[in-house]
């Protein structure tokens, strides 16, 4: 018998079942059904509901099957008739505990009380209702508590805590009187909580909420899709309800997948709040107005503006633009286009700088040999117990890197703040080195300087740094010293607020490679980018894309091919592309820009389309339709193509048959 | 054949599984030939005769839907509670949430319509109970068929199998706490 396995009986039937496992891991692993309901998979165990309750030979009770360990030898029995009447009993209770109105309550048919119920042939209750008035918490803005539907079993409590590391939620009150945040003295809109929904997403019953996905539909009325969400380069797996072309709610991919399954506000809920005016027919535009037409019209218009433009003030007068939010199959089409085509220098993606720059700055240190950057994973994160941000922006970091900062927080790992704005982490941050703006390069050279010289455990040039260094004080210093000393794994964040300066990203990287305790050649830090497919952009176009200019006329542009896909631009974009004499936008929502561009030409939002994204850790991900597109409404390569076709480039194979 | 005496009555309810009863459709012809409704609202009969099976549907909310439940217990072999309301408090019960005299000046005197309304004082007029409870909670319940409504599939069930003699005790498919919903086809 190999040593990690024990052997047990369950039901009369010998198994086995690995050593450290609960009896319910055992049950589960030889497909003995046990009911549950407080216990799910991915988080850890809490033993609350009694449902799981087992006989196990030698115990004068039964004991709950989550809760207890496995033993060799052990004998249980789960299959009991009086153990199913404790279950029944265990049920009721519950029923009769709190206010469980199924007929208007939005999560009944996808219930997992109400199943059991179903299950157990609960007719009736054997216990007076005790109809306590309790209060429903709706502060938040995208979810709700509903504590008259809450059974305390503690998964919301579990998963706030152990996967996204935020312990917004927690039991107060005590006995039946227990409540989730007590809604008068801890509203959930006016705590701490990031509205990522994971609370939701595991609410055995309706207790926990979006409220968007409220009255829509049953998981069973739906088609569950997969795809990726495509709104940042975290990348997350996603499981969306999809009724009649309508997203009904937005899951992730489950507790047990990357990161936990976890999705950030916008992931879960901003494709059910998007309320943006939609482009459907391609535009062009005649006189002062524009007027709808088909798209062979709108791409041919197009070309000839920008051959117009072209012939007379040469080929770099038209600028190509491309939103990282675009799939790498657009994203190649693009390139393809631009290169063969459109043939102009100017090429530029939607993207902060910072982010353009530090994937051609990681690719040179990697060519000059100081270390693989591309071997850091986000997940890297969570065993880290020293974690330096440098420069993180407002809404920095991506919410799933926030989690993961957190969750390694919570095991007792420090964050040191450097420079940078108040963001959802500031008040976890351990030590925080201030650095005035344009006096970051000098505060992160000071910091490099004194992890090298630790590195090297040379105590005189420590000595002489602490005397003094440019933008960091003494106590800075040795705080700093003292918890890169007892860190043994470091990792480096850096973020939109470090200043586009290729020396300034050159020493970033630097510091992550002098704290990255020489752990092979692997780098330790993590640039966070804004688009979703930056990743893959950068990765396409090469060196040569730039982020967006802020005038573009200085630089002799007259023209630009803008492909927004589902981004909105920002102001000072549009008022740049705003200037020039000819504009052609392909977007999915209308802007100041479409309002004004000589075509406009429509683009499928991402929840519509198929292809591949590249993640921050540059991994691929599949992109799968989840809704239909409107009518006519081509993807960005199909219109791409169909702009090179109409410039004269390579003409289409005649279909064979096709009509004349 | 004697015919089965059956009675059925609504308390505090919305008459909503009586109109899910009658949703059997064809199945009634059948179960007229089977059975004698001695008591229902729409047979106007104010005593209480002697039957085999009450249905009742609603809770108990006031005096007068106390008295017609004794009654009927106190009249019949069998007594099935039909609805969520009857089973579990449902709908009705939600005003167990609060007060019972904010509930009736809610009700008779803040209402969006109401000008000088006043809460009977009349002494015909029945006394609202402080709660609105489950049939289980003042008599002996033998048979319960939850549902708001139940369907009308559940309550043929119910009532064919007490009229076979079996046990009329609701499979999983047919026990449901709120209005059976429509499933994709292609729900996975």
């Amino acid at each position: 018998m190999p040593m990690d396995e024990l052997n047990l009986s369950i039901d009369g039937r010998a198994v086995r079942g690995a050593k450290g496992s609960t009896i319910l891991e055992v049950c589960m692993a030889n497909d003995v059904y046990v009911p549950t309901l407080c216990h799910i998979e991915g988080l850890s165990g809490s033993g609350g509901c009694r449902l799981c309750l087992v006989d196990v030979e030698g115990q004068k009770r039964p004991v709950p099957a989550c809760m207890t360990p496995a033993a060799e030898g052990m004998k249980v029995v789960t299959n009991a008739n009086q153990l199913a009447a404790y279950r029944r009993t265990a049920l009721e209770l519950l029923l009769s505990e709190r206010n469980h109105f199924c007929f208007f309550c939005e999560k009944s048919g996808d219930c997992e009380l109400q199943s059991l119920c179903y299950e157990f042939g609960i007719d009736h209750m054997s216990f007076p209702a005790m109809f306590p008035p309790l209060a429903l918490d709706a502060s938040a803005e995208a979810l709700a508590i509903d504590n008259n539907r809450c059974i305390l079993c503690g998964r919301c409590v579990r998963v706030c805590s152990e996967i996204v590391g935020n312990n917004t939620l927690d039991f107060t009150k005590r006995g039946s009187n227990t409540v989730i945040n007590e809604p008068d003295l801890f509203p959930l809109g006016e705590s701490n909580c990031v509205q990522c929904g994971a609370c939701a997403e595991v609410c055995p019953t309706g207790a926990i909420f979006g409220k968007l996905s409220s009255y829509k539909g049953r998981k069973a009325q739906c088609q569950v899709l997969k795809t990726t969400c495509c709104e940042c380069p975290m990348a997350c797996d996603l499981t969306v309800h999809v009724r009649d072309n309508n997203v009904v709610l937005i899951a992730g991919g489950g507790l047990k997948g990357r990161f936990g399954g976890q999705l950030c506000k916008k992931g879960r809920f901003d494709l059910l709040a998007r309320n943006y005016e939609r482009i459907t027919r391609p535009r062009v535009l005649k006189g002062k107005t524009q007027t709808q037409t088909d798209l062979s019209n709108a791409l041919e218009a197009a070309s000839n503006l920008l051959r117009t433009i072209q012939r007379k003030h040469g080929k770099d007068s038209v600028a190509a633009i491309i939103s990282p939010r675009c799939t790498n199959e657009a994203i190649k089409a693009f390139k393809d286009f631009v290169e063969k085509t459109l043939q102009t220098k100017n090429v530029f993606i939607m993207e902060p700088e910072i982010g353009v720059l530090s994937g051609g700055i990681a690719r040179a240190l990697e060519q000059e040999g100081l270390g693989r950057f591309s071997d850091c994973k986000t997940s890297d994160l969570l065993d880290a117990d020293l974690i330096v941000a440098i420069g993180l922006g407002p809404g920095e970091p991506h919410p799933i890197i926030a989690s993961n900062i957190r969750r390694a927080l919570n095991r007792g790992g420090h964050l040191v703040g450097v420079g940078g704005a108040d963001c959802v982490l500031s008040a976890r941050t351990n030590l925080l080195i201030g650095a005035a703006k344009g006096k970051l390069a000098s505060v992160v050279q000071s910091l490099t300087s004194l992890a090298n010289a630790h590195a090297k455990g040379d105590e005189d040039a420590i000595q002489k740094l602490m005397r003094g260094s440019p933008g960091v004080g003494p106590d800075d210093q040795s705080a700093f010293l003292s918890l890169i000393r007892s860190a043994k794994k470091v990792m480096t964040v850096a973020g939109g607020e470090v200043d586009p300066e290729p020396a300034l990203v050159r020493s970033v990287a630097m510091l992550a490679l002098a704290l990255g305790k020489g752990e092979g050649r692997s780098v330790p830090v993590i640039f966070l980018g804004s688009g979703g497919n930056t990743r893959g952009a950068l990765g396409a176009l090469g060196q040569d894309v730039r982020s967006l200019p802020t005038d573009l006329r200085k630089l002799g542009i007259r023209g630009a091919y803008a492909l927004l896909a589902d981004e909105q631009p920002a102001a000072t974009d549009v008022a740049n592309l705003k200037g020039l004499d000819a504009i052609i936008v392909q977007a999915s929502f209308e802007s100041d820009l479409s309002r004004k561009a000589d075509v406009v030409i429509p683009s499928r939002i991402w929840a519509e389309r198929s292809g591949t994204m590249t993640d921050i850790d540059d991994a691929v991900r599949q992109i799968s339709p989840v809704l239909a597109a409107p009518e006519g409404v081509p993807s960005d390569e199909e219109a791409i193509r169909g702009l090179e076709r109409s410039w004269g480039g390579p003409a289409r194979p005649k279909r064979k048959g096709g009509m004349t | 054949m004697n015919k089965v005496k059956v009675a059925t009555a609504w308390l505090s309810g919305c008459s909503g599984c009586h109109m899910s009863f009658l949703n059997i459709d064809e199945a009634l012809v059948d179960l007229a030939g089977k059975v004698e409704f001695v008591r229902s609202p729409i047979v106007d009969s104010k005593e209480f005769k002697p039957c085999d099976v009450a249905i009742v549907e609603g809770t108990v909310s006031d005096t007068d839907n106390l008295e017609t439940l004794k009654s009927l217990r106190a009249n019949c072999k069998i007594l099935v509670a039909l609805g969520d309301c009857a089973v579990f408090g449902g709908m009705t019960s939600f005003r167990n949430l609060f007060d019972t005299e904010d509930v009736l000046r809610r009700g008779y005197v803040e209402t969006e319509t109401t000008k000088d309304g006043a809460v009977p004082t009349d002494l015909h007029v029945p006394r609202l109970l402080e709660r609105a409870t489950p049939l289980s909670a003042h008599v002996q319940v033998d048979y319960s068929i939850p549902g708001c409504p139940p369907h009308p599939e559940s309550i043929l069930h119910v009532i064919a199998s007490l009229l076979e003699g079996k046990d009329p005790k609701l499979p999983r498919e047919l026990l449901h706490f709120d209005s059976r919903i429509k499933v994709r086809s292609d729900a996975k």
